[in-house]
């Protein structure tokens, strides 16, 4: 599989956090095999796959969650199991649309505070923690939010103000894991100009898991393609082409004609992209190692449940 | 020691009204309610926003076997409640995190593994049973200097821990990953919190009985869930409505003559209807 589709150009220039025979198990099972791949500084890098391909455990490994053989360095020294600490750089953290309790008494204003301030809340917000939390909302257009419970907000909203926190202490590294799935249209509009924004800033090495082919197209300068190990890295312009997305998606179809039919709004900035989701979703999801890989897919949430 | 508990009784004696205060009984209950309500309404916050109302009701059961053990090898059984439960907090977790079953799952196999034990320990001893009654029901009227010193050590040090961890474990209540990605060892800081949480238990149970202790925890939390809007808010109230459950509990048991453990539960109960009411005027 992985002599399917070569990479024609490696980012190998300026790459900033590079993987070099990555191996992760599962229970013993293999999850993903001899990952070498390159993300390259400043610029974001998406991870592309399908369901069960071990992009989140990818995610996990570079996090220090997952045990993992071979090395995970950023500017050559390696990324130690507790991001932040130590020396180690920190790397901001957009988890997926969240599924958490939403009736939970807690502002954004508390929310970003929690990280900000060793004291505890019941002793009030500190100065420090304040100033920071109201500038990184300032910065992220978020400041009518600072008094709303976080349960409270749109799924979109939700995913804006968790932005915010990764980026409250200015990580070297942000990692996205679908930070749109699940979240309206108007929302996802606005986490993506936000994301842009960031992105001209150009302060981190990001990282985005995603599904939605129009995101990578709009926002990825790189694609890194996986299943279990790399397929397939480079340029977005030259690794998202038609054969190379029939032969990634289309590899595990029963019917490789369908790779084919892939809507012409992907290759393209276009308005009409976000309503091709569906067709995206119905491919990954008919390939027929379908059971594999929910069981992978299901294995790897347990993991991240209990974690 | 007993100086101090001498002047902290007569301080309490001093400030009570109705001549409550003159009864020595009462200066001990309402110090051990000063004492104990604030730590379970602090914990219980987070037994609530963890959902771990079933895993206190499981080392609430657990202090029965501790002290049946206690009983068994002739060690004091405060000691051994106190290890067992907190031996239970932290198997939980530990085999929570290494099978594929659910939480609720792992918690109801240790629950009945931990009662089990219990019973086939106190069937095999008969004469142990009237020493464990005393546990089921509790009597915060019968604490001695011992337990209340045991009880202020134990205040200092849980809401020493809080303080520390408070944060972390509000934002691993949110998303575990997201917290390790901010440096929370997660899987530390939910051991340290879970045998806090049981040394908690392990004391309520002298007070309140094993059947209630889990009240005590989740009941003036959820009031207080029920109408603040921030961490701050929630702390707060849940300390300060257990705190006033305690008072009034012991009051009203002694006016109308029924076992304090229910007389404080009753009253923390009554608190968390008026706090639905004022949700509800409120929406």
């Amino acid at each position: 599989m992985s002599t399917a589709v070569s990479a024609r150009n490696s980012p190998t220039t300026g790459a900033a956090l590079s993987l070099r025979g990555v191996n992760v198990r599962l229970g013993g099972a293999p999850i993903l095999r001899n990952i070498n791949a390159d993300f390259p500084a400043s610029r974001t890098t998406a991870i592309i796959g399908p369901n069960g391909a071990g992009k989140t455990t990818l995610m996990r490994a570079i996090l220090g969650f997952a045990p993992h053989e071979g090395r995970i360095e950023f500017n050559g020294r390696p990324l130690g199991p507790h991001p932040g600490q130590n020396g180690a750089p920190a790397i901001g953290y957009v988890p997926q649309h969240l599924d958490f309790d939403r009736m939970m008494p807690l502002t954004v204003l508390d929310f970003l505070c929690l990280t900000a301030q060793r004291r505890p809340l019941w002793f009030g917000h500190s100065a420090a923690a304040l100033e920071m939390a109201r500038s990184t909302l300032a910065r992220m257009h978020l400041s009518h939010f600072e008094r709303k419970p976080l349960g409270g907000l749109s799924g979109g909203e939700l995913q804006r103000v968790m932005l915010a926190l990764a980026l409250q202490n200015n990580p070297p590294i942000l990692i996205l894991d679908e930070p749109i799935s699940g979240v309206d249209v108007a929302g996802e509009e606005q986490f993506c100009e936000l994301l842009a924004e960031i992105q001209r800033e150009g302060r981190q090495t990001i990282l985005l898991i995603t599904h939605d082919l129009a995101m990578v197209n709009e926002h990825a300068d790189f694609v890194l393609c996986l299943n279990r190990e790399v397929l397939m890295q480079g340029p977005t312009r030259e690794v998202l082409t038609h054969e190379n997305i029939g032969r990634i998606f289309g590899l595990l179809t029963t019917e490789a004609h369908q790779a084919h039919t892939l809507p012409e709004e992907w290759f393209e900035k276009d308005p009409l992209a976000h309503q091709t989701h569906d067709h995206a979703h119905a491919h990954s999801h008919t390939h027929h190692h379908d059971h594999d890989h929910a069981h992978d897919h299901d294995a790897e949430a347990k993991t991240e449940a209990e974690r | 020691m007993s100086g101090l508990m001498d002047g902290i009784y007569h301080l309490i004696g001093a400030a009570l009204p109705f001549g409550w205060g003159e009864l020595q009984f009462m200066q001990r209950a309402i110090f051990g309610v000063m004492l104990l309500m604030p730590l379970c309404g602090a914990m219980g916050v987070h037994v609530v926003n963890h959902r771990l109302a079933f895993f206190s009701e499981t080392l609430s059961h657990a202090t029965f076997t501790g002290v049946a053990i206690g009983l068994l090898l002739s060690i004091n059984p405060s000691l051994t409640l106190m290890a067992f439960c907190v031996a239970v907090a932290l198997a939980i977790n530990r085999v929570r995190r290494r099978s594929n079953l659910s939480t609720d799952t792992v918690v109801g196999v240790i629950f009945a593994v931990s009662v089990a034990l219990g019973l086939a320990i106190i069937s095999a001893k008969k004469e142990l049973n009237g020493a464990l009654s005393s546990f089921l029901y509790g009597d915060i009227l019968s604490l001695t200097d011992a337990d209340m010193a045991v009880l202020l050590v134990l205040f200092f040090v849980v809401f020493g821990t809080l303080f520390a961890l408070d944060n972390r474990m509000h934002l691993a209540a949110v998303h575990a990953n997201l917290a390790r990605s901010r440096g929370v060892r997660v899987h530390l800081v939910e051991d340290i919190y879970a045998a806090c949480l049981a040394l908690v238990v392990a004391a309520g149970i002298r007070a309140v009985g094993l059947l209630l202790v889990t009240a005590m925890l989740t009941l003036p939390a959820a009031s207080a869930r029920s109408v603040a809007r921030s961490v701050g808010q929630t702390f707060w109230l849940a300390t300060i409505f257990a705190f006033i459950a305690g008072l009034a509990g012991v009051v009203a048991s002694y006016e109308i003559d029924i076992a304090t453990g229910a007389a404080i539960i009753l009253c923390a109960a009554i608190l968390f209807a008026l706090a639905q009411i004022v949700r509800a005027a409120r929406a």
